[in-house]
């Protein structure tokens, strides 16, 4: 399809779909990048390549990439769920936070922001504010038993 | 603490196979002095992750705490099996538990070696 229309960066980007599901890492980033370089706000390629980013670790890259996806869309929950979770794999959990708290913000049931935001607070010593994000979680979905021993773990520190 | 309690039972009663979960729920039992409950979460740990050496080295505070010397020295014999390098470390790290029974237990360490 690349070959058929080289200036679609629809066609390159589902050629890094493909690639990434393949574990073609550094290759799907290369077609990402390539739909990027014809449309620069293609949120899809931007979105992926953040993704696979993180895979390969390359975690100040991937946040970049996610920086710029919420310029582009920050009514996106799941962008900013990732950028908290790449914040929090860097140990920056006062950002994580802030991205966590944006990914509430719209969607206020988004669990996952909820159990990062609260694990954050654990790593800053906040456990009043961790407890009351891992309540806000287990009250979304409390068959999680993660979460409850994370839980548990916080009111042993309080 | 009652909270706690519930949250590690609903944690385990959600996945009984984490072996972390029981340790550190038994060693919270032990601060509320439910030694029976603890032993029996140590014992499932235990056999739940069989070459780990921390619930044997709890069990051996617990059974001291309550004076079972003779179960004391079976849980130190089973952790000096499991990790046999730490052996001086698991000893240091019992010494001031291990004063009123020292004798024993020594016993036990020297049988083992």
């Amino acid at each position: 399809m690349v070959e058929l229309n080289p200036y679609n960066p629809d066609a390159w980007f589902n050629r890094g779909v493909v690639l990434t599901h393949a574990h073609r890492l550094w290759e799907a980033i290369h077609s990402f990048d390539f739909a990027l370089s014809i449309s620069s706000t293609h949120m899809g390629a931007l979105f992926s390549k953040a993704n696979v980013l993180v895979h390969l670790g390359k975690l100040e890259a991937a946040i970049e990439c996610y920086r710029k996806a919420v310029t582009l869309d920050e009514h996106d929950p799941t962008i900013w769920q990732n950028l908290g979770s790449a914040f929090t794999e860097l140990g920056r959990y006062h950002d994580a936070v802030k991205a966590f708290t944006e990914a509430i913000r719209h969607a206020p049931d988004h669990f996952e922001a909820y159990v990062g935001r609260g694990t954050c607070y654990d790593a800053l010593g906040d456990y009043h504010s961790a407890l009351a994000d891992y309540n806000a979680a287990l009250r979304i979905q409390g068959s999680y038993a993660d979460l409850w021993y994370a839980r548990a773990e916080v009111l042993v520190k309080l | 603490m009652e909270d706690a309690i519930h949250s590690f039972e609903t944690a385990l009663q959600l996945n009984p196979r984490n072996a972390k979960c029981w340790y550190d729920y038994a060693l919270v039992l032990v601060a509320i002095r439910r030694f029976s409950d603890a032993i029996e979460a140590l014992q499932r740990d235990a056999v739940l992750e069989q070459q780990w050496v921390e619930p044997h080295i709890a069990l051996v505070k617990v059974f001291l705490l309550l004076g079972y010397s003779t179960s004391a020295q079976h849980a130190l014999q089973r952790a000096i099996e499991l990790d046999p390098p730490r052996r001086k470390a698991i000893e240091e790290e019992l010494h001031a538990l291990l004063t009123p029974h020292r004798a024993e237990c020594q016993e036990s360490v020297t049988n083992q070696a």
